[in-house]
Protein backbone atom coordinates (compact mmCIF):
# COMPACT_ATOMS: atom_id res chain seq x y z
CA UNK A 1 0.00 0.00 0.00
CA UNK A 2 1.15 3.39 -1.05
CA UNK A 3 2.84 5.41 2.41
CA UNK A 4 0.78 7.99 2.25
CA UNK A 5 -2.59 6.34 1.98
CA UNK A 6 -1.30 3.68 4.80
CA UNK A 7 -0.77 6.84 7.16
CA UNK A 8 -3.63 8.18 6.44
CA UNK A 9 -5.36 5.28 7.23
CA UNK A 10 -3.14 4.81 10.06
CA UNK A 11 -4.48 7.80 11.39
CA UNK A 12 -7.96 7.86 11.10
CA UNK A 13 -8.51 4.65 13.07
CA UNK A 14 -6.22 5.95 16.12
CA UNK A 15 -7.25 10.11 15.61
CA UNK A 16 -8.53 9.46 18.97
CA UNK A 17 -4.97 9.38 20.97
CA UNK A 18 -4.09 12.42 19.27
CA UNK A 19 -7.43 14.35 20.24
CA UNK A 20 -7.13 12.95 24.05
CA UNK A 21 -3.84 14.10 24.14
CA UNK A 22 -3.95 17.56 22.64
CA UNK A 23 -6.66 18.29 24.72
CA UNK A 24 -4.80 17.28 27.92
CA UNK A 25 -1.72 19.24 26.71
CA UNK A 26 -3.58 22.30 25.86
CA UNK A 27 -5.48 25.10 27.71
CA UNK A 28 -7.09 26.94 25.30
CA UNK A 29 -9.29 25.41 22.31
CA UNK A 30 -6.36 27.18 20.04
CA UNK A 31 -3.72 25.76 21.40
CA UNK A 32 -5.38 21.91 21.31
CA UNK A 33 -5.71 22.88 17.42
CA UNK A 34 -2.48 23.51 17.09
CA UNK A 35 -1.40 20.86 19.22
CA UNK A 36 -3.42 18.60 17.37
CA UNK A 37 -1.92 19.83 13.88
CA UNK A 38 1.51 19.43 14.98
CA UNK A 39 1.25 16.20 16.11
CA UNK A 40 -0.37 15.07 12.61
CA UNK A 41 2.43 16.76 11.14
CA UNK A 42 5.05 15.15 13.58
CA UNK A 43 4.00 11.78 12.81
CA UNK A 44 3.70 12.22 9.38
CA UNK A 45 7.62 13.67 9.71
CA UNK A 46 8.87 10.43 11.85
CA UNK A 47 6.48 7.88 9.74
CA UNK A 48 9.08 6.86 7.32
CA UNK A 49 11.51 5.85 10.75
CA UNK A 50 8.40 3.90 11.83
CA UNK A 51 8.91 0.56 12.00
CA UNK A 52 6.06 -1.89 10.35
CA UNK A 53 6.65 -4.74 13.30
CA UNK A 54 6.02 -2.02 16.27
CA UNK A 55 2.59 -1.80 17.33
CA UNK A 56 0.95 1.79 15.35
CA UNK A 57 -0.77 3.03 18.64
CA UNK A 58 2.15 2.73 20.60
CA UNK A 59 4.60 4.72 18.39
CA UNK A 60 1.55 7.20 18.31
CA UNK A 61 1.59 7.67 21.76
CA UNK A 62 5.31 8.42 21.67
CA UNK A 63 5.30 10.67 19.02
CA UNK A 64 1.60 12.16 20.25
CA UNK A 65 3.05 12.55 23.90
CA UNK A 66 6.70 14.02 22.97
CA UNK A 67 5.31 16.51 20.55
CA UNK A 68 3.44 17.67 23.56
CA UNK A 69 6.21 18.03 25.67
CA UNK A 70 8.11 20.07 22.83
CA UNK A 71 5.10 22.59 22.56
CA UNK A 72 5.04 23.47 25.93
CA UNK A 73 5.56 26.85 26.96
CA UNK A 74 5.45 27.65 22.85
CA UNK A 75 2.01 29.75 23.54
CA UNK A 76 2.06 32.08 21.13
CA UNK A 77 4.75 31.12 18.38
CA UNK A 78 1.61 29.28 16.01
CA UNK A 79 2.54 28.28 12.52
CA UNK A 80 -0.15 28.57 10.22
CA UNK A 81 -2.91 26.05 10.32
CA UNK A 82 -5.36 24.25 8.23
CA UNK A 83 -8.72 25.92 9.04
CA UNK A 84 -10.58 22.98 11.60
CA UNK A 85 -14.15 23.56 12.60
CA UNK A 86 -14.47 23.39 15.76
CA UNK A 87 -16.74 20.44 15.33
CA UNK A 88 -13.55 18.55 15.18
CA UNK A 89 -12.64 19.18 19.01
CA UNK A 90 -16.03 19.75 20.34
CA UNK A 91 -17.18 16.49 19.33
CA UNK A 92 -21.21 15.62 18.69
CA UNK A 93 -21.17 13.66 21.86
CA UNK A 94 -20.41 16.77 23.88
CA UNK A 95 -23.33 18.15 22.74
CA UNK A 96 -25.30 16.34 26.04
CA UNK A 97 -24.51 19.13 28.66
CA UNK A 98 -24.16 16.42 31.76
CA UNK A 99 -21.50 14.55 30.02
CA UNK A 100 -19.29 17.67 28.52
CA UNK A 101 -19.13 18.58 32.17
CA UNK A 102 -18.10 15.25 33.48
CA UNK A 103 -15.34 14.52 30.87
CA UNK A 104 -14.52 18.69 31.23
CA UNK A 105 -13.46 17.76 35.15
CA UNK A 106 -12.25 14.94 34.56
CA UNK A 107 -9.62 16.51 32.43
CA UNK A 108 -9.20 19.50 34.70
CA UNK A 109 -8.43 16.79 37.39
CA UNK A 110 -6.18 15.44 35.15
CA UNK A 111 -4.31 18.60 34.40
CA UNK A 112 -3.85 19.25 38.10
CA UNK A 113 -1.02 16.62 38.04
CA UNK A 114 1.92 17.10 36.95
CA UNK A 115 3.46 16.80 32.96
CA UNK A 116 5.08 13.20 34.16
CA UNK A 117 2.41 12.49 35.98
CA UNK A 118 -0.27 13.33 33.48
CA UNK A 119 1.19 11.37 30.64
CA UNK A 120 1.16 8.37 32.94
CA UNK A 121 -1.93 8.41 34.06
CA UNK A 122 -3.27 8.95 29.92
CA UNK A 123 -1.68 6.06 29.05
CA UNK A 124 -3.16 4.22 32.34
CA UNK A 125 -6.82 5.39 31.60
CA UNK A 126 -6.19 4.07 28.08
CA UNK A 127 -6.10 0.50 29.54
CA UNK A 128 -2.10 -0.09 28.85
CA UNK A 129 -0.41 -2.20 30.92
CA UNK A 130 2.89 -2.05 33.17
CA UNK A 131 4.63 -2.70 30.38
CA UNK A 132 3.16 -0.76 27.70
CA UNK A 133 3.47 2.13 29.63
CA UNK A 134 7.47 1.46 30.83
CA UNK A 135 7.93 0.89 27.10
CA UNK A 136 6.30 4.29 25.62
CA UNK A 137 7.60 6.36 28.91
CA UNK A 138 11.20 4.93 29.92
CA UNK A 139 10.26 4.50 33.29
CA UNK A 140 10.79 0.67 34.74
CA UNK A 141 7.59 -1.56 35.28
CA UNK A 142 8.30 -0.86 39.20
CA UNK A 143 8.64 2.86 38.76
CA UNK A 144 5.41 2.69 36.70
CA UNK A 145 3.82 1.09 39.52
CA UNK A 146 4.70 3.05 42.12
CA UNK A 147 4.03 6.23 40.27
CA UNK A 148 0.32 5.12 39.14
CA UNK A 149 -0.12 4.43 43.06
CA UNK A 150 1.00 7.91 44.00
CA UNK A 151 -1.38 9.51 41.20
CA UNK A 152 -4.25 7.39 42.14
CA UNK A 153 -3.71 9.31 45.67
CA UNK A 154 -3.70 12.03 44.46
CA UNK A 155 -6.58 11.97 42.39
CA UNK A 156 -8.57 10.80 45.01
CA UNK A 157 -7.23 13.84 47.23
CA UNK A 158 -8.48 16.03 43.97
CA UNK A 159 -12.13 14.45 44.08
CA UNK A 160 -12.35 14.38 47.70
CA UNK A 161 -11.69 18.30 48.28
CA UNK A 162 -12.89 18.98 45.07
CA UNK A 163 -16.57 17.91 45.25
CA UNK B 1 -15.92 11.09 41.13
CA UNK B 2 -14.53 7.56 42.25
CA UNK B 3 -11.12 6.95 40.21
CA UNK B 4 -13.40 3.89 38.89
CA UNK B 5 -16.06 6.32 37.61
CA UNK B 6 -13.07 8.04 36.18
CA UNK B 7 -11.82 5.30 34.51
CA UNK B 8 -15.00 4.11 33.01
CA UNK B 9 -15.97 7.61 31.89
CA UNK B 10 -12.45 7.65 30.05
CA UNK B 11 -13.36 4.20 28.53
CA UNK B 12 -16.52 5.59 27.57
CA UNK B 13 -15.78 8.73 26.05
CA UNK B 14 -12.99 6.83 23.87
CA UNK B 15 -15.27 4.54 22.46
CA UNK B 16 -17.52 7.27 21.10
CA UNK B 17 -14.33 9.63 19.55
CA UNK B 18 -13.26 6.10 17.77
CA UNK B 19 -16.57 5.40 16.46
CA UNK B 20 -16.50 9.04 15.15
CA UNK B 21 -14.29 9.20 12.89
CA UNK B 22 -14.05 12.78 12.27
CA UNK B 23 -10.89 13.04 10.15
CA UNK B 24 -11.22 13.31 6.52
CA UNK B 25 -8.26 11.82 4.19
CA UNK B 26 -8.11 15.32 2.51
CA UNK B 27 -7.64 16.82 5.98
CA UNK B 28 -4.70 14.71 6.99
CA UNK B 29 -2.99 15.39 3.80
CA UNK B 30 -3.59 19.18 4.22
CA UNK B 31 -2.31 19.17 7.94
CA UNK B 32 0.84 18.17 7.08
CA UNK B 33 1.28 19.98 3.60
CA UNK B 34 -0.10 23.15 5.06
CA UNK B 35 2.94 22.58 8.20
CA UNK B 36 5.33 21.81 6.29
CA UNK B 37 4.81 24.89 4.08
CA UNK B 38 4.52 27.37 7.07
CA UNK B 39 7.02 25.69 9.41
CA UNK B 40 8.99 29.35 8.93
CA UNK B 41 5.98 31.13 10.15
CA UNK B 42 6.13 29.22 13.41
CA UNK B 43 9.38 31.81 14.86
CA UNK B 44 8.31 33.96 16.94
CA UNK B 45 7.41 37.87 16.00
CA UNK B 46 9.64 39.33 19.36
CA UNK B 47 12.66 37.26 18.86
CA UNK B 48 12.67 38.37 14.74
CA UNK B 49 11.86 41.77 15.66
CA UNK B 50 14.61 41.78 18.49
CA UNK B 51 17.20 40.34 16.06
CA UNK B 52 16.11 42.70 13.58
CA UNK B 53 16.67 45.56 15.84
CA UNK B 54 20.60 44.58 17.24
CA UNK B 55 21.40 43.75 13.46
CA UNK B 56 20.21 47.42 12.38
CA UNK B 57 22.30 48.88 15.32
CA UNK B 58 24.74 46.73 13.87
CA UNK B 59 24.87 48.28 10.71
CA UNK B 60 24.73 51.57 12.41
CA UNK B 61 27.24 51.54 14.35
CA UNK B 62 29.53 49.85 11.55
CA UNK B 63 28.50 52.65 8.99
CA UNK B 64 29.08 55.14 11.01
CA UNK B 65 32.23 54.32 13.45
CA UNK B 66 34.60 56.47 11.88
CA UNK B 67 32.66 59.75 13.91
CA UNK B 68 33.45 57.69 17.79
CA UNK B 69 36.68 59.60 18.16
CA UNK B 70 37.68 58.69 21.37
CA UNK B 71 39.41 55.45 22.56
CA UNK B 72 36.22 55.25 25.17
CA UNK B 73 33.69 55.97 22.79
CA UNK B 74 35.00 53.55 20.09
CA UNK B 75 35.05 50.49 22.88
CA UNK B 76 31.96 51.37 23.86
CA UNK B 77 31.17 50.96 19.90
CA UNK B 78 32.95 47.65 19.70
CA UNK B 79 31.13 46.24 22.69
CA UNK B 80 28.05 47.47 21.65
CA UNK B 81 28.25 45.49 18.06
CA UNK B 82 29.56 42.04 19.86
CA UNK B 83 26.15 42.71 21.93
CA UNK B 84 24.34 42.83 19.44
CA UNK B 85 25.60 40.37 17.19
CA UNK B 86 26.13 37.60 20.19
CA UNK B 87 22.98 38.10 22.25
CA UNK B 88 20.00 37.28 19.87
CA UNK B 89 22.25 34.22 18.30
CA UNK B 90 22.83 32.69 21.89
CA UNK B 91 19.09 33.24 22.73
CA UNK B 92 17.79 32.02 19.60
CA UNK B 93 20.35 28.66 19.49
CA UNK B 94 18.88 27.79 23.18
CA UNK B 95 15.17 28.40 22.07
CA UNK B 96 16.30 25.95 19.10
CA UNK B 97 17.54 23.45 21.66
CA UNK B 98 14.14 23.62 23.83
CA UNK B 99 12.41 22.29 20.33
CA UNK B 100 15.02 19.56 19.64
CA UNK B 101 13.27 17.07 21.69
CA UNK B 102 13.59 13.79 20.31
CA UNK B 103 9.80 12.87 19.12
CA UNK B 104 10.13 9.66 16.96
CA UNK B 105 12.67 7.95 18.50
CA UNK B 106 13.17 8.75 22.29
CA UNK B 107 11.14 7.85 25.27
CA UNK B 108 8.00 10.50 27.65
CA UNK B 109 11.21 10.27 30.00
CA UNK B 110 14.04 10.92 27.88
CA UNK B 111 12.15 13.76 26.37
CA UNK B 112 10.84 15.40 29.24
CA UNK B 113 14.45 15.47 30.54
CA UNK B 114 15.86 17.23 27.90
CA UNK B 115 13.22 19.45 27.45
CA UNK B 116 13.83 20.48 31.13
CA UNK B 117 17.66 20.96 30.40
CA UNK B 118 17.11 22.93 27.95
CA UNK B 119 15.00 25.42 30.12
CA UNK B 120 17.15 25.74 33.14
CA UNK B 121 20.02 26.63 30.41
CA UNK B 122 17.14 28.96 29.05
CA UNK B 123 16.40 30.81 31.85
CA UNK B 124 20.32 31.24 33.16
CA UNK B 125 20.66 32.91 29.43
CA UNK B 126 17.70 34.94 30.24
CA UNK B 127 19.42 35.76 33.23
CA UNK B 128 22.17 36.92 31.55
CA UNK B 129 21.03 38.81 28.69
CA UNK B 130 18.49 40.98 31.03
CA UNK B 131 21.86 42.32 32.77
CA UNK B 132 23.40 42.27 29.91
CA UNK B 133 20.85 44.45 28.01
CA UNK B 134 21.49 46.96 30.56
CA UNK B 135 24.76 47.31 29.92
CA UNK B 136 24.39 47.54 25.94
CA UNK B 137 21.79 50.30 26.58
CA UNK B 138 24.22 52.71 28.22
CA UNK B 139 27.13 51.28 25.68
CA UNK B 140 23.88 52.28 22.91
CA UNK B 141 23.28 56.12 24.93
CA UNK B 142 27.44 56.65 24.64
CA UNK B 143 27.59 55.53 21.04
CA UNK B 144 24.50 57.08 19.27
CA UNK B 145 25.04 60.25 21.64
CA UNK B 146 27.88 61.27 20.37
CA UNK B 147 26.62 60.00 16.48
CA UNK B 148 23.90 61.74 16.09
CA UNK B 149 24.19 64.52 18.46
CA UNK B 150 28.01 64.76 18.49
CA UNK B 151 27.62 64.83 22.57
CA UNK B 152 30.70 63.03 24.88
CA UNK B 153 28.25 61.40 27.76
CA UNK B 154 31.43 61.20 29.58
CA UNK B 155 32.23 65.31 29.77
CA UNK B 156 28.49 65.80 31.20
CA UNK B 157 29.28 65.43 34.89
CA UNK B 158 26.63 67.04 35.91
CA UNK B 159 23.50 65.09 34.07
CA UNK B 160 25.78 62.05 34.69
CA UNK B 161 24.98 62.56 39.01
CA UNK B 162 21.35 62.35 38.27
CA UNK B 163 21.23 59.86 35.54
CA UNK B 164 23.80 57.04 37.17
CA UNK B 165 21.90 56.99 40.79
CA UNK B 166 18.31 56.86 38.86
CA UNK B 167 19.39 54.27 36.28
CA UNK B 168 20.87 51.98 38.79
CA UNK B 169 17.26 52.24 40.76
CA UNK B 170 15.54 51.42 37.88
CA UNK B 171 17.26 48.75 37.35
CA UNK B 172 16.99 47.24 40.84
CA UNK B 173 13.43 47.65 40.98
CA UNK B 174 13.01 45.98 37.31
CA UNK B 175 15.51 43.03 38.33
CA UNK B 176 13.95 42.29 41.27
CA UNK B 177 10.12 41.51 39.26
CA UNK B 178 12.21 39.75 36.60
CA UNK B 179 14.23 37.97 39.05
CA UNK B 180 10.95 36.56 40.68
CA UNK B 181 9.48 35.44 37.39
CA UNK B 182 12.77 33.66 36.36
CA UNK B 183 12.79 32.08 39.77
CA UNK B 184 9.20 30.81 38.85
CA UNK B 185 10.22 28.94 35.80
CA UNK B 186 13.48 27.58 37.14
CA UNK B 187 12.04 25.86 40.13
CA UNK B 188 9.67 24.25 38.05
CA UNK B 189 11.89 22.76 35.84
CA UNK B 190 14.16 21.83 38.44
CA UNK B 191 11.19 20.50 40.18
CA UNK B 192 10.60 18.92 36.67
CA UNK B 193 14.43 16.92 36.31
CA UNK B 194 13.57 16.16 39.84
CA UNK B 195 10.73 14.17 39.77
CA UNK B 196 11.82 12.19 36.76
CA UNK B 197 14.53 10.87 39.21
CA UNK B 198 12.84 9.88 41.81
Amino acid sequence: MHSKTKFVKDIRANEGIIYKVSRLYSNTVEDQKDLFQEIVYQLWKSYGSFKENAKVSTWMYRVALNTAISSLKKEKRRGARVTMDNFLLNRPYEIDTLTEERIALLYAHIKELSIVERGIILLHLEGKNYDEIATITGFTNTNVGTRLGRIKQKLKSQIKNGN
Amino acid sequence: MEIDKMKSLWEDMSKKVERQEILTDQLIFDMTKERYENRIRSISVPETISALICFGVIIFLISNFNLLDVWYLQLSGILTIVACLLLPILSLKSIQRMKNVPISKGTYKEALAIYAKARVKFIRLQKVSFYTSFIVLILCVISFGKIMKGIDVFTMTEKLNWLVPSGIGVLFIFSQWVLKKYKGSMDSANDLLKELEE
